[in-house]
């Protein structure tokens, strides 16, 4: 009897240690470990865009803000077919009517405003690179992502 | 059986090389002069290079190292690394107009530079306003107000057995697409386009282009934009045509990398394209390992006959007044022995 017991005892604090292991495994990847090859954005509401007339914007006032909303990141020297890719992603998006639009990170405006007059019909935006370092973690560019109500839902780096 | 004909034939073009069927370069042309900066080191592969007639420079593009411009007086980097005006980024091609050194990127941005007293300052920049047939750049020449670009531009999405290809795309001065021209099929050989690098020049009213994996030259008709006319140009005995081998199993990133080296040194693979009053200059590899690296084939400029072959193991860069300047071991690139600045000048015989 005595002996049923203590292998009981043995049995539950072995899954009590099981358990905690397995607990503390998923915290640690979960929310301590970064992963490399994710995407972050921090403090999206506090993001600021520049539109074609060099207008400073929030990004919240493009994003949905109730529901989702597609945005682009992408630099001018990502490899020139993923830019494609993702611009006709982007199209097949605005087709449906989602609030769909591209985000160039970039420092020099005039720059910037020339390469996006080859892309007139879509709602392409300046992010300084400060801004974009501040914000955003992207280990590859273009990436396409998926906010819901404002917060990161899924993202799929376009290549 | 096919393997004692493959060993025959290897035996047969090396003996050909060997028992002296084509003269080296330097029996017939005499090193005149030489700018050599060890110190100063090359990585990647040669893009382009030519030589600015009005101040004698030579002026080369290679993939990791940018624009150098090199003379007797010494080496300088053109252009800083970045993405702001002026600096150049995924540089691709690079052509000289007049005064003007026109700089092209992967992106589609064209960079301008003007000629002042010993070198280039930045002037503006142009932009290549491509829809969905944007072209991979190669190469490029800017004529009658038009860009003349050669490289890949699909024309469909490539399947496992096939894909279809232009190689010649014409942008007029605001950056809009004119026309594409050269169209190939690669049937069983889809990995081909975007490997394939093409050369192009221009030669009086005309554009002169060729792809590296054939002796064909096409030449344009700029006032029409059409082919004027395609020429099977000869090639010397042991020119090694490219065959349906390709070393890649599975196209990824990676094992492009890796084998792409294996694949383009396989085959006699056209290096360089030159014009010069006289002649058409090829140069292709010999793929001999124990013999030189390169035939240098001079055509006449007129009739496109094969006038003279040579042998080399240098790199031919640019001619310029009968001088013709090489790049001492190869393509640093592709041959390891050819990481130094040492540019080797020659002049014909006798001339």
């Amino acid at each position: 009897m005595k002996l049923r017991k203590q292998s009981k005892d043995i049995l539950l604090d072995s899954s009590i240690i099981i358990m905690t292991t397995l607990v503390l495994i998923v915290c640690y990847f979960r929310f301590i470990k970064r992963d490399e090859n994710s995407f972050e954005c921090r403090s999206f509401e506090e993001i600021k865009i520049l539109d074609r007339k060099g207008n400073e914007k929030r990004i919240i006032e493009l994003s949905n803000a109730r529901g989702e909303s597609y945005v682009l990141f992408l630099e001018i020297n990502s490899c020139p077919s993923c830019i494609f890719k993702g611009f006709n992603e982007l199209r097949s998006l605005m087709d449906e009517g989602k609030t769909a639009f591209a985000v160039v990170i970039h420092d020099w405006f005039e720059e910037w405003s020339s390469w996006a007059a080859s892309y007139e019909s879509f709602p392409v935006y300046l992010m300084r690179r400060e801004t974009y370092h501040n914000h955003i973690f992207s280990p590859y560019m273009p990436v396409l992502v998926k906010f819901n109500k404002n917060k990161v839902a899924k993202y799929r780096y376009v290549y | 059986m096919r393997y004692l004909i493959a060993i025959f034939a290897e035996l047969l073009i090396s003996a050909t090389l060997h028992a002296g069927f084509y003269q080296n370069w330097d029996s017939k042309y005499l090193l005149v002069n030489r700018w050599a900066y060890p110190e100063a080191r090359l990585t990647g592969y040669l893009f382009d290079a030519f030589i600015d007639p009005k101040n004698n420079t030579l002026i080369m593009m290679l993939f990791r190292d940018g624009i150098k411009l090199i003379s007797k007086d010494g080496i300088s980097d053109l252009a800083k690394i970045g993405q702001g005006p002026g600096e150049i980024a995924r540089w691709s091609a690079i052509s000289l107009e007049g005064d003007h050194l026109i700089i092209f990127e992967a992106t589609g941005k064209i960079i301008y530079y003007r000629r002042n007293i010993s070198s280039f300052t930045y002037e503006k920049t142009n932009w290549l306003r491509w829809g969905t047939e944007f072209p991979v750049i190669r190469g490029a020449v800017k004529l009658n107000n038009k860009y003349y670009i050669t490289g890949f531009s699909l024309k469909s999405e490539p399947s496992t057995t096939n894909s279809e290809a232009f190689f010649l795309t014409i942008f007029n001065d605001n950056g809009l697409l004119i026309k594409q021209l050269i169209w190939k099929n690669f049937k069983g050989f889809w990995r081909g386009p975007p490997l394939l690098t093409s050369h192009i020049q221009q030669h009086g009213s005309e554009v002169w282009v060729i792809l590296e994996s054939e002796p064909t030259l096409y030449i344009i008709d700029t006032r029409e934009d059409k082919v004027k006319r395609e020429v099977n140009l000869e090639t010397p005995v042991g020119f090694k045509p490219i065959g349906d081998y390709m070393p890649v199993d599975k196209y990824t990133i990676s094992t492009l990398q890796k084998k792409y080296e294996e694949w383009v040194l396989s085959y006699s693979r056209i290096e360089r394209f030159i014009i010069t009053d006289n002649y058409l200059i090829l140069q292709a590899r010999t793929c001999n390992n124990s013999g030189p690296k390169y035939f240098v084939m001079l055509y006449d400029v007129e009739t496109f006959a094969l006038k003279e072959t040579y042998l080399t193991d240098h790199l031919l860069l640019a001619e310029n007044d009968g001088h013709y300047y090489f790049l001492a071991n190869g393509d640093p690139g592709l041959d390891e022995n050819a990481c130094s600045v040492d540019i080797r000048i020659y002049k014909g015989r006798g001339k």
